[in-house]
């Protein structure tokens, strides 16, 4: 149990914990790799801390709260509703990933390749621009104001969380 | 063992009855935007999976029957299947977590929001957000970091994919293909 259900969802918190202090103090300017490193430290993190607490015998106590069958079966539904998310995930990146439709977009080029031009005009984003814009509106986060649109309250608060999220994150904002 | 094998084995079951019950359509279903797509797709999705779960039960039985439990004399999971599971779980979590951080960084409805709401009168047109949207740009940045992965290189002027680009487009462009989800993007 102590293994399997409760040190890696600590350890998953601490990283949450240490992402967040490493963007908010220390900023760095590669964030996809930080973020990579983070991952394996943590992972590292977890082997050693099993192998140290197996070592000192403190597992053996949470082990008896509930029987391995039980903690098995536990891990299993965990790890079977991981797979739907993860398969919800590659339909969203399949469905509307900019970059995976401009790399179809590319491979369709063939060997000789595409043009900025020649993208620009099979995959237009003003497009995706309209098709977000009428799903915000269709979801109440936008409201049409004749040729204008502006945010719902439910729109403004996102849009607010979101400006506090990033600002503490200190992510860039020309995204 | 058996838990984690019985998911693997349900939720490929599962993904089979998802994807097959598109494959046996003529066409996909109609919408009218994006989001009523993703609402039928995300539904439907997670009523297969809910509808399947039951299975994992008699399906981890079954390997724990015929032995693929590898509990210790004394009931407890062995070390390193212990490891395994945890690193696994561990590794689940880190996706989830990475799926909310990168809305937080790159969600294009956050950013019109935001846009929005830094304007002086806090609304815009479809011009004004086709600016602050900077889509010039936005077709830049993309390919640079596409250049940037290895996915994609430039050679006077034209963009090509590389094997991993190709690759990428192939299986994306082979489950729009078998969901019939049409261009997207």
């Amino acid at each position: 149990m102590y293994d399997i259900l409760i040190l890696p969802l600590a350890c998953a918190l601490a990283f949450v914990v240490a992402h967040v202090c490493l963007f908010h103090f220390l900023s760095p300017r590669r964030r996809f790799r930080a973020l990579v490193f983070l991952m394996l430290g943590t992972a590292a993190g977890y082997v050693i801390l099993s192998w140290l607490s197996s070592r000192a015998g403190w597992k053996a106590g949470f082990d008896l709260f509930l029987p391995a069958v039980y903690v098995d079966m536990a891990a299993g539904l965990i790890m079977y509703f991981f797979f739907c998310f993860l398969l919800s995930q590659l339909w969203i990146i399949a469905e509307s990933s900019v970059s995976v439709r401009m790399m179809i977009d590319i491979r369709k080029g063939g060997p000789k390749g595409v043009t900025l031009e020649e993208l620009k005009a099979s995959y237009p984003l003003g497009e995706k621009l309209a098709d977000e814009l009428k799903d915000m509106i269709f979801v109440s986060y936008l409201r049409q104001e004749g040729s204008h649109i502006g945010n719902t309250d439910k729109g403004r608060r996102h849009a607010r969380l979101m400006a506090f999220s990033r600002s503490f994150l200190n992510l860039p904002d020309n995204r | 063992m058996s838990g984690i094998l019985a998911a693997c084995i349900v939720a490929t079951l599962a993904t089979v009855i998802y994807a097959g019950s598109f494959i046996l359509r003529p066409a996909g279903p109609q919408f009218s935007s994006r989001l009523p797509k993703l609402v039928f797709h995300y539904r439907f999705m997670l009523w297969v999976w809910i509808f399947c779960m039951p299975l994992m039960f008699p399906c981890a039985a079954a390997l724990s029957r015929a032995g693929y439990y590898y509990l210790e004399t004394d009931g407890s999971l062995s070390r390193w299947i212990c490891l395994i599971y945890g690193l696994l779980l561990l590794t689940g979590y880190f996706f989830f977590y990475v799926v909310v951080y990168y809305i937080v960084d790159r969600s294009v409805s956050s950013r019109i929001m935001r846009a929005i709401e830094n304007s002086p009168q806090k609304k815009l047109t479809f011009q004004e957000l086709k600016t602050a949207y900077r889509i010039d740009k936005k077709y830049q940045d993309t390919l640079q970091s596409m250049i940037q992965g290895g996915f994609v290189r430039m050679e006077e002027g034209r963009y090509m994919c590389t094997l991993k680009g190709a690759l990428l487009a192939h299986f994306a462009g082979f489950m729009k293909s078998v969901l019939k989800l049409g261009p997207g993007g």
